[in-house]
């Protein structure tokens, strides 16, 4: 599939919700880490239900902060926020929220056009699932 | 009597991005990816989208 705009939620991430149901301290744990990558294009790859990992992550996730906000009814969206700095020229064509720092599983995929960075500049990202 | 079933999948999943350049500058670039069940709201998105991009 070559390159495409498009963000999901992954299978993997499916069952990231449905796992945080379970118990008081759920031992699942939240998908708020906000990755982005530069590989998505080269790798002409489309976000889609099947994805594990970025194509070429850069720098490194970020702990979103995390909140219920509304779309149609009241707390219907998961929303994490985050801010990443570019350490080096960076032309950023993916993003994803992982449920770990490092390493982890996938919740939410996405490709989209170059932004590009420059060493310095950062990039704020909001990602929202809405559940309606 | 009728029977109904809540459905409560994921109904939307969008990415929203800020550039912030070193000089303090912020660029709203909007919604940068987006996903709807309902394919016609993703087509609305795109053309929308390509509207901007021209106009």
């Amino acid at each position: 599939m070559p390159f495409g705009t498009n963000t999901c939620v992954t299978t993997i991430g499916k069952a990231i919700a449905a796992k945080r149901h379970i118990g008081a301290t759920p031992a699942q744990a939240e998908p708020n880490y906000i990755g982005i990558g530069t590989g998505a294009t080269t790798a002409a790859r489309t976000a889609a239900v099947g994805d594990t990992a970025l194509s070429t992550a850069a720098e490194s996730r970020v702990a979103g902060t995390s909140s219920n906000v509304t779309t149609t009814t009241t707390n219907d969206t998961y929303q994490t926020v985050g801010t990443i700095t570019a350490s080096a020229i960076r032309a950023v064509d993916e993003a994803g929220t992982f449920d770990a720092v490092t390493a982890g599983q996938m919740d939410i995929s996405a490709t989209f056009p170059v932004v590009n960075l420059a060493s310095g500049d950062s990039l704020q990202l909001t990602m929202k699932k809405v559940f309606a | 009597m009728s029977i109904h079933t809540a459905t409560t999948g994921v109904s939307q999943v969008s990415v929203e991005a800020k550039v912030i350049r070193a000089d303090g500058t912020v660029e709203d670039l909007g919604v940068i990816a987006y996903w709807h069940r309902n394919p016609i709201k993703r087509l609305l998105w795109r053309i929308r989208r390509l509207l901007a991009r021209t106009s």
